[in-house]
């Protein structure tokens, strides 16, 4: 569209969204492949080759039997993975109706209460997996295993804002509907 | 206010067809006059307008030379613009 060439905040959001939901797409499949792998070697059903392998590589930690310890938190960061592709995939919609120049409407505004939940979700997620990576961490002994994950207020407060703006886009879409049918 | 007037058609009646037609005009020459776009007009032509500003009020005035009386019209119940 002739707006997108001339609105470079526009073009870049529309980029950055399409690279941010490759980068998902790819994060879900690579996470899937290791939850699959993991769960294939935790029931035994390595290769003894492979397998053996694994314990010497991990100097004798990751053994098949504790192997599923890191199902857990591998699950919880798919989920995040997935929960952000949906987050992003609103977003990236509504950067289009701002570019078709009638972003005040009633879809917008529930784009914005699913992206605020979702914020909210990933939030509890990313909370609950990192006690489960903590938890994991201390199965073994110090130093072995580590996980990192992150629980921020961010999330917290783009979820708010992400409500409030949704009740703004709301009243938006209700003075455009009056405003329809005024020449 | 305005879910309840949405739910009946307006009582006010565009006479701008009778306008158009004692000035020789068309609906697009008019367009190109004032500062409307022809599907506003059109809009306005067919019923259709909820609402108009002052701005399309003077200058519809002005390019058909007519008072906002020879425009608009109201039609009570029971009545036609022209009993009024």
């Amino acid at each position: 569209m002739d707006t997108a060439k001339k609105d470079p905040l526009l073009m870049t959001a529309k980029v950055l969204t399409s690279i941010v939901r490759i980068g998902l797409v790819l994060g879900m499949i690579a996470l899937g492949i290791g939850i699959v792998g993991v769960v294939i070697a935790s029931l035994g059903w390595l290769p003894t080759s492979i397998s053996d392998h694994i314990a010497i590589e991990s100097d004798g930690v990751v053994t098949a039997a504790n192997l599923w310890l890191v199902l857990l938190p591998l699950l919880g960061a798919g989920i995040m993975v997935a929960l952000s592709y949906d987050f992003v995939t609103r977003l990236a919609k509504m950067i289009d109706t701002v570019g078709e120049g009638d972003p005040f409407t009633i879809a917008n505004a529930g784009r914005l209460t699913r992206m605020a939940w979702l914020a909210l979700a990933i939030e509890l997620v990313s909370f609950v997996t990192s006690i489960l990576g903590d938890w994991v961490e201390r199965r073994f002994d110090p130093g072995e295993v580590e996980f990192n994950s992150e629980f921020s207020l961010t999330g917290i407060v783009l979820a708010l804002v992400l409500f409030i703006l949704a009740r703004v886009f709301r009243e938006g879409a209700r003075m455009r509907d009056e405003l329809e049918g005024t020449v | 206010m305005g879910s309840d007037t949405d739910t009946e058609p307006t009582r006010i009646v565009v006479k701008l067809d009778d306008l158009l037609h004692a000035r020789r005009m068309t609906l697009t020459q008019l367009a190109e006059r004032v500062d409307i776009t022809l599907a506003n007009l059109s809009i306005l032509k067919t019923g259709k307008a909820k609402a108009i500003r002052f701005s399309t009020l003077e200058a519809i005035c002005r390019e058909l030379q007519c008072q906002p009386g020879d425009l608009l019209g109201y039609e009570g119940e029971g009545e036609t613009a022209q009993d009024a």
